[in-house]
């Protein structure tokens, strides 16, 4: 029995009840009305199985995302083009050598011609299978200046140079990372195409524009694997001569090696001193090349002062206490 | 078939059909507040507009989650209601929890009451049945309100003791135990007061 009996007489008193006849007020009713219309007029909700799970088709995007795309990609552009992006990690950062292997520095006169012929498009980012990563971002690097001694090309350049820091037109042939960093972007965005273009008329030095290009433009003194890595290009190594190989020195090796000592200790590159003129006094090192002096070096205040035989003088910062030790290293020469 | 008709009605104003309400309400609204105040009792007879307004305005809000599967459309409406008479109920203290649920049949001691005069249409029997009626109200603001509950549910809106038990979310032995137990009292109550109306 799923079921009980109703019992007829109570159901027939609930008929007969006082409030059978009750309903709803009318103001209840209006409003419950009222709020099912209202609710009526509003649209059917999706329901959850059907509803799309993504925005809106692509084809739908519409111009925006046309134009956003456009925009992306020329803000990407704009970047990529003033300022390539810089190293991914520290490693990536950490200054090169100095002076390249031997292997490497020591280029054969063909491909060195080679080279030269090539050096202008080293501005573009042409990758070198036997190079590292790295190498191909510092060959798009523009240089701080050409070598010391390329006349015709610092001519050529003056335009360009002349919108560059003081800093910049140091004789730094070959360029440091902190260095090239010091540059900042103006510099890069500056000089490398004016120096690539000039680079294959200014035969005499053509500018450093990668470190492949760089040891086949330093000295012997700078090619030497005894050379230290962080060194800078001394100026005595495009000292004019009949050559710029440390075999050279007529003062013998005890010289080189006293200069190689100088270079190892100088804290900095060496940069013009365009206000300062040969010291009266006898100098402390000088340089001889083909019986007449290339070059004159004093050791004074915690810097080492270097002037050629034609007046033009450079200075470079020496390391704390290294000084003192030059001096009592100094080679007998000639004076 | 009014059951095919209440599903269509709800169907239609779920799609957006606001006549389609109006009829449904027009079919249930005078039962559903009846059914609510006398629920709800003399006592808490001023919440029964409340409780009437808040159950349709649950309907309105649940149309589209609405099948007509399962129970039929009056008994969900019922069954609303109930669930917020409860509530108001609880709030307000005056709800008496039922206690016998047991599994035990309880049953009337010695036979219904047979005065009853055949429900016809002479006056005398009218004034009768009318008073009859304002007494089994009494006796129904006598009896707990889970009881109460099903015997206007079974016996006005016509629910089976199955229909009970699934809408208000019982055992059937539950629901069939409260049931027997109320009727029993009613009938215990009606007869106190009837037999003088009765030998009429």
């Amino acid at each position: 029995m799923s079921d009980i009996a109703r019992d007829e007489h109570l159901r027939a008193a609930l008929r007969h009840a006082p409030d059978a006849a009750l309903a709803a007020p009318e103001p209840v009713s209006a409003q419950i009305l009222a709020a099912a219309h209202r609710a009526a007029a509003e649209p059917a909700p999706v329901a959850p199985g059907r509803r799309r799970w993504w925005p809106l088709p692509v084809w739908r995007l519409g111009a925006s995302g046309a134009l956003a795309s456009v925009l992306l990609a020329g803000v990407v552009g704009l970047l990529w083009h003033e300022a390539p992006p810089g190293p991914a990690s520290e490693d990536d950062a950490a200054p090169p050598p100095a002076a390249a292997p031997a292997g490497r520095a020591m280029v054969p006169p063909a491909a060195k011609a080679q080279q030269e012929a090539t050096a202008p498009m080293a501005a573009q980012p042409v990758p070198a299978p036997t190079e590292p990563a790295h190498t191909s971002r510092l060959a798009r690097t523009p240089p701080q200046t050409p070598a010391p001694g390329a006349a015709g090309a610092t001519a050529a350049l003056e335009p360009a140079a002349a919108a560059v820091p003081r800093t910049a037109a140091s004789p730094a042939p070959i360029p440091q990372a902190p260095a090239l960093d010091a540059a900042g972007p103006t510099q890069a965005a500056q000089l490398p195409r004016a120096v690539a273009a000039e680079g294959s008329a200014a035969t005499a030095s053509p500018p450093a524009l990668s470190r492949r290009e760089t040891p086949s433009r330093a000295p012997a003194l700078a090619e030497s694997p005894a050379a230290p890595p962080a060194a800078p290009k001394p100026p005595w190594a495009d000292a004019p001569g009949p050559s710029s190989g440390a075999a050279d020195l007529e003062a013998g090796d005890a010289a080189a090696a006293w200069l190689r000592e100088l270079a190892r200790q100088t804290s900095g590159p060496w940069r013009d001193a365009v206000d300062k003129v040969p010291p009266p006094e006898p100098a402390d090192f000088v340089l001889s090349r083909g019986g007449a002096a290339a070059g004159r070096l004093w050791l004074r205040d915690g810097q080492a002062l270097w002037c050629d035989a034609a007046g033009r003088c450079q200075l470079a910062p020496l390391r704390p206490g290294a000084e003192a030790a030059l001096r009592q290293g100094l080679p007998p020469q000639p004076r | 078939m009014d059951e095919e008709l209440d599903d269509a009605l709800m169907r239609a104003f779920a799609a957006g059909d606001g006549d389609a309400f109006e009829r449904l309400y027009a079919r249930h609204q005078a039962a559903l507040y009846r059914f609510v105040r006398r629920l709800l009792g003399p006592a808490a007879a001023a919440q029964a507009d409340e409780v009437f307004q808040d159950t349709w305005l649950r309907l309105i809000q649940a149309r589209h989650g609405w099948r007509p599967q399962g129970a039929a459309f009056r008994t969900w409406l019922f069954t609303l209601a109930h669930h917020r008479a409860v509530d108001c109920l609880r709030k307000s203290g005056r709800e008496i929890s039922v206690e016998v649920d047991d599994g035990e049949t309880w049953e009337p001691a010695g036979h219904p009451w047979a005065g009853w005069p055949a429900p016809g249409a002479a006056a005398e029997d009218q004034a009768f049945w009318r008073a009859a009626g304002q007494r089994l109200l009494d006796c129904l603001e006598g009896l707990p309100a889970a009881q109460r509950a099903v015997f206007l549910l079974h016996h006005e809106d016509g629910l089976t003791v199955d229909e009970l038990a699934r809408a208000l979310e019982l055992g059937f032995e539950t629901a069939k135990t409260r049931l027997r137990y109320a009727m029993s009292k009613l009938r215990a109550c009606m007869g106190a007061y009837l037999p003088a109306g009765g030998a009429s």
